[in-house]
């Protein structure tokens, strides 16, 4: 056979390889046919193809195994198990930037299942390839890598202090600093992952000057970049007051209340927990944050976002009014009672109801003027409903009862307390009756209303054991009123006054 | 009888002798014993009275100390309430406090109504440009679409009573060619007229020439080379001027070195004070003979 022949065989393999290869990276981005080619054995077909001469055929093995790893952790232990890995890692090192960049993206879709997936990556040395992709010049490298440091130090804390061992943390927040888009938001959330497991990760990411970096990204009219911002600011400001107050010192606010109006509502969400994540530390903070307007926007912002969304609000709420009275005040003049009254009605999740009762409950607990706030604006009667209904969580049932105790303990609005006295389960009605014996005897126009609103024949009706605390309400609450009174008003008494009917002789 | 009684009384005698040294010793003793009390007693009143003193200091040292903490305490009793009555809990300054914040709160509510009411015309604006950008690309390809006089097209059907605006649309907007295919790179062709564009930056061949094999440097930046290799062609005027630019005016020829002989006033030479210079003469003759023709 002459020469051009022998090389002829040898073209058409090559281009039946590269075909091959790139119809299985097309049938890859459809899930449908993945179940196909998982059954007819596609791992170990491409496996070889990886150690290809042909650089274009490895880029697109890579890129297909990739994706097959990306669709579910059966595929990506696959991948794991068949050793190939450590060769991933190996010309991670060597090749161009496409297969660098298809490398990273094996990388990333076997890490993102499973911690002990992400453990198996950094266990064939892939952090120290990735860090080095993370100084290259091209930025697709770059977000490959970032991308995958991410999702590996999003399971666990000791996968996140490896990675930030390997050295990734400065690398990462210069890549925030580039002018790519993708390559920012991917960086941002990377950092957002590491720091949010424990302390000392996140002093670490705030060593390395992160805050000033995302912090001017503040305004960026990225939506999706703003997210990740936003959540790695609240993750770093989470654990600590001193990171708190670094995050505080990057002059965001006021231009963080801005984004909670944006109209993408994850930025909302994010931006409400790290306002919320700020403001739960020490009552500075959070005058900072009411002195800023914050919680005008924040209560604006639980009145127009639904479900999940303003969860963080509320709670950022019930944090402020817990620190002080004067907080809850600030909170009760910006209308923030109404607020969470209508989150209290209108939500059908249960975690948030009970998110705003607690915050109802911190609310009202620290003086007679706060809890009038919160019970004119007609909360008990919800509150007592939530505690009382059978299908609620166990928490909600807790957060409820706690919320009334409190605020009941210090309100003394009467006509507030009154409905109350009809529905209220025994340990309840205990304060209720407590509040009334308080104030009835010092104030006889409250005592006129009492006793023409029924309220004084409800407190008749309850049967109290002798001894107990109600009891001993009850007689106060009866020593305020003339004999004949409580005696009218007390059950069985038109039966006494017939009985005395059939037992009285005429006088003629 | 003498020895009866001397027993008796040898008895009495030594009966009395015996009280007598008994009250002596007694007596004796009595009176040791006073005296040992007597220093006792001065020394344990000394002692004590010296115990009583410190205790004494003591004590008042006590009352003392008692005293001025009392006295610290009252003071800062009073400076306590009037602090907190004045600056914690003023209660007017938190009532103004609290108008402010509503004040406050309304600025910044009316603030971020109005970015939020920017942000929402911003993507508006955004989604706008985008459509009308979308439409323009599909009107520039989709040229062929239009209908002509003999026949009409699919937007301006005649079983429809109204064009529809697609066909306006078409109409307005000039089609776009398709994009010409690059061709590869010429190398700088210095005939070409068209200098003064820099599209020669843009038509550079992709490989250099291939350098010898025994390179011979130290050599200049590529850059550099390149530059001055395809730099822009910088003719003089009299080569930027078109052959028949003046053509009106004859440049170039008779006209701009003529002589009009019949024009002049006279044909004698102008008469000059100094006599004249033959060299001039030969000079004011024709380069060449006969070269200007009238």
């Amino acid at each position: 056979m002459s020469q051009r022949q022998v090389l002829q065989v040898f073209e058409q393999y090559q281009k039946a390889r590269t075909q091959f290869v790139q119809t299985v990276a097309e049938l890859a981005t459809r899930p449908q046919n993945i179940e196909t080619l998982q059954n007819a054995g596609v791992m170990s077909l491409l496996r070889p193809l990886l150690l290809d001469i042909v650089p274009t055929i490895q880029q697109t093995a890579a890129l297909a195994l990739g994706r097959l790893a990306n669709y579910n952790d059966e595929l990506a232990e696959a991948v794991v198990k068949g050793d190939i890995l450590p060769q991933l890692v190996y010309s991670l090192a060597e090749q161009n930037r496409f297969y660098k960049k298809a490398a990273a993206f094996v990388l990333r879709a076997v890490a993102k299942h499973s911690p002990e997936l992400a453990q198996a990556v950094v266990d064939c040395g892939a952090l120290d390839a990735l860090v080095i992709c993370l100084e290259e010049f091209d930025p697709g490298v770059k977000e490959s890598a970032a991308w995958a440091l991410g999702y590996i130090a999003r399971h666990s804390a000791e996968l996140a202090q490896s990675v930030v061992d390997a050295g990734a943390v400065p690398l990462l927040v210069l890549c925030v600093q580039e002018p790519d888009l993708s390559l920012k938001r991917i960086a941002a959330s990377a950092l957002s992952d590491i720091s949010k497991h424990s302390p000392e990760l996140a002093q670490t990411v705030v060593d390395a000057g992160a805050i000033a970096h995302l912090a001017q990204m503040v305004l960026n009219p990225d939506a999706k970049l703003k997210r990740q911002v936003f959540s790695a600011l609240a993750q770093m400001a989470k654990h600590s007051v001193d990171l708190a107050e670094m995050v505080v010192e990057a002059e965001i606010f006021p231009a963080v209340l801005t984004c909670l109006k944006d109209p993408d509502e994850y930025v909302r969400k994010n931006c409400a927990t790290l306002i919320r994540e700020v403001a739960k530390h020490t009552p500075e903070l959070s005058q900072l944050i009411v002195n800023a307007g914050g919680v005008a926007a924040m209560v604006d912002f639980v009145g127009d976002s639904r479900g999940n969304v303003r969860l963080p609000g509320v709670m950022m709420l019930g944090y402020v009014a817990a620190h002080s009275e004067n907080l809850a005040m600030a909170i009760i003049v910006s209308r923030g009672v109404l607020g969470l009254d209508a989150v209290l009605q209108t939500e059908p999740e249960d975690h948030i109801q009970a998110a705003a009762a607690w915050s109802l409950g911190q609310i009202g607990r620290h003086s007679p003027e706060h809890a009038k706030s919160v019970a004119q604006a007609n909360v008990l009667p919800k509150l007592l409903r939530a505690y009382l209904r059978p299908d609620v969580s166990e928490d909600l049932q807790i957060k409820s009862k706690k919320a009334l105790k409190h605020i009941l303990q210090k309100c003394v609005h009467l006509e507030a307390l009154e409905p109350l006295l009809q529905e209220a389960p025994p340990n309840i009605l205990k304060h209720v009756v407590a509040q009334f014996s308080k104030v009835l005897p010092h104030n006889p126009k409250s005592r006129r209303l009492f006793v023409t609103s029924g309220g004084l024949k409800k407190i008749q009706e309850i049967r109290a054991e002798p001894g107990s605390a109600l009891a001993e309400y009850i007689n106060t609450i009866n020593n305020c009123y003339p004999e004949e009174i409580v005696k009218y008003y007390s059950p069985g008494y038109s039966d006494a006054l017939l009985e005395r009917i059939e037992n009285y002789l005429p006088q003629v | 009888e003498a020895e009866v009684h001397r027993k008796e009384e040898y008895d009495a005698a030594v009966r009395i002798q015996s009280w007598y040294r008994g009250i002596r010793t007694r007596s004796l003793v009595k009176n040791l014993n006073r005296c040992a009390i007597r220093i006792q007693r001065h020394y344990r009143g000394f002692m004590g009275r010296r115990r009583i003193r410190a205790i004494l200091i003591d004590s008042v040292k006590r009352m003392c100390l008692d005293h001025y903490n009392k006295q610290a305490a009252q003071i800062q009793k009073m400076w306590r309430g009037f602090y907190v009555r004045k600056y914690v809990f003023d209660y007017y300054s938190r009532k103004k406090y609290l108008e402010s914040l509503v004040a406050k709160n309304e600025m910044i509510r009316s603030e971020l109504a109005e970015q939020e009411e920017a942000m929402r015309r911003e993507a508006r604006k955004r989604e706008e440009e985008e459509t009308r950008r979308r439409l323009r690309a599909w009107a520039e390809r989709h040229h062929y679409l239009v209908s002509t006089v003999v026949q009409p097209s699919v937007f301006n059907s005649p079983y429809r009573p109204f064009t529809l605006p697609e066909e306006t649309l078409l109409l307005n907007t000039r089609p776009k060619t398709p994009p010409k295919v690059a061709s590869v790179g010429h190398g700088f062709d210095p005939s070409w007229r068209q200098y003064g564009q820099n599209q020669l930056m843009v038509r550079l061949p992709s490989k250099l020439p291939p350098l010898p094999a025994k390179p011979q440097g130290p050599f200049r930046q590529p850059e550099e080379v390149r530059a001055q290799r395809y730099r822009e062609f910088q003719p003089s005027l009299r080569v930027a001027t078109d052959y028949e630019a003046y053509g009106h005016l004859a440049y170039g020829n008779a006209h701009f070195r003529e002589v009009q002989p019949e024009r002049h006033v006279t044909q004698d030479r102008f008469r000059t004070i100094v006599p004249p210079v033959p060299v001039f003469d030969k000079l004011n003759a024709e380069y060449v003979e006969g070269y200007v023709e009238n």
